[in-house]
């Protein structure tokens, strides 16, 4: 597709187009700046990655599983002494999700990272429901 | 962790930050291609001020949504001209009716700023080529842009205008033809 230029094209390339605006040209040096300070941070720039998203998904389910099993440890009605204890930590359950879902939201995540955060905890509220 | 340890880490990320958007590949692209996403845009733009407006919004919008998704600085200049085109359509159907006004009101008046930077030396053959450059029609002018100051490949070209290579390479073939014959016309060797 690269065939070399005529004289006619090489007369063209002569051309040097009218420059850019300076303001125009820091402007969008100052945006990208400003936008990544503004998220300044690892998570912003690392949270496009596939393999961060994967990585923090993961930790973020390991933590929801592991947080939800002692809740439901905790909540098992052993004496059925306890039933405000029982009946506080089912009322947690679902903040959890919605934590959850909060967290996934606010962070630079796809839909598939949120799908994979809901996912296990999901499950896990089934089976503890169970 | 100590202060210091914490300055350090803070460090490293403000670096990293900074690192981000000076002296990478996005800083080369604006400096390699923006003058001729300008150019593009002015062409397709009534004038000059959305011309450079278009340039910002795309290029940004180019940044936010590649910044960090392993693009490659050999596909940028395709993306960026792209995203000038889909600003320029977008713009255009946001403000249709303002448009056609202002271009009706302002088509009589607004002589439009050179395209291209002129040189004492050769001055008048700058004049003719880009007098004859403008003559052309609306797609293969933006075929020639984005062949010759954009460095395009018909491939990318393609994918910016949504047409096919071969029309593409035959409307810059038809751009040259047009060239030759009203440079010809107009008297230049």
């Amino acid at each position: 597709m690269s065939t070399p230029f005529d004289a006619l094209e090489h007369q063209l390339s002569s051309l040097r187009p009218a420059r850019l605006p300076g303001p125009t040209r820091q402007l969008v040096l100052d945006k990208m700046k400003r936008t990544a300070a503004t998220h300044g941070s690892l998570l912003w720039l690392f949270g496009h990655r596939p393999s961060f998203q994967v990585a923090l998904a993961g930790a973020l389910s390991v933590a929801l599983v592991v947080g939800s099993t002692r809740l439901s440890r905790s909540s098992r009605p052993a004496s059925r002494v306890n039933q405000a204890a029982f009946a506080v930590s089912n009322g947690l359950l679902p903040s959890l999700d919605f934590w959850e879902t909060k967290l996934a939201s606010a962070s630079p995540m796809g839909a598939n990272t949120v799908a994979v955060l809901w996912s296990p905890s999901t499950l896990t509220n089934i089976q503890i429901r169970h | 962790m100590t202060p210091s340890a914490t300055i350090s880490i803070w460090q490293d990320v403000t670096s990293v930050t900074d690192d981000a958007t000076r002296g990478t590949m996005w800083h080369r692209v604006l400096h390699r291609c923006g003058d001729g996403l300008y150019l593009y845009a002015r062409q397709l733009c009534r004038n000059d001020a959305d011309a450079a407006d278009v340039v910002q919004e795309a290029f940004l919008r180019v940044w936010r949504k590649h910044a960090s998704n392993g693009v490659t600085e050999p596909d940028l200049p395709a993306l960026c001209y792209a995203a000038v085109r889909y600003a320029v359509l977008d713009r255009r159907r946001q403000t249709a009716r303002r448009w056609r006004r202002e271009a009706a009101a302002g088509e009589s008046w607004y002589d439009p700023p050179p395209l291209f930077e002129s040189s004492m030396e050769r001055a008048e053959e700058h004049d003719r080529l880009e007098a004859a450059i403008r003559n052309l029609p609306v797609e293969q002018r933006e075929v020639l842009t984005l062949k010759i100051w954009g460095e395009l490949t018909f491939q990318q070209i393609a994918t910016v205008t949504n047409d096919s290579p071969n029309t593409v390479a035959s409307r810059y073939r038809l751009a040259l033809a047009a060239l030759r014959q009203q440079l010809a016309k107009a008297g230049t060797p």
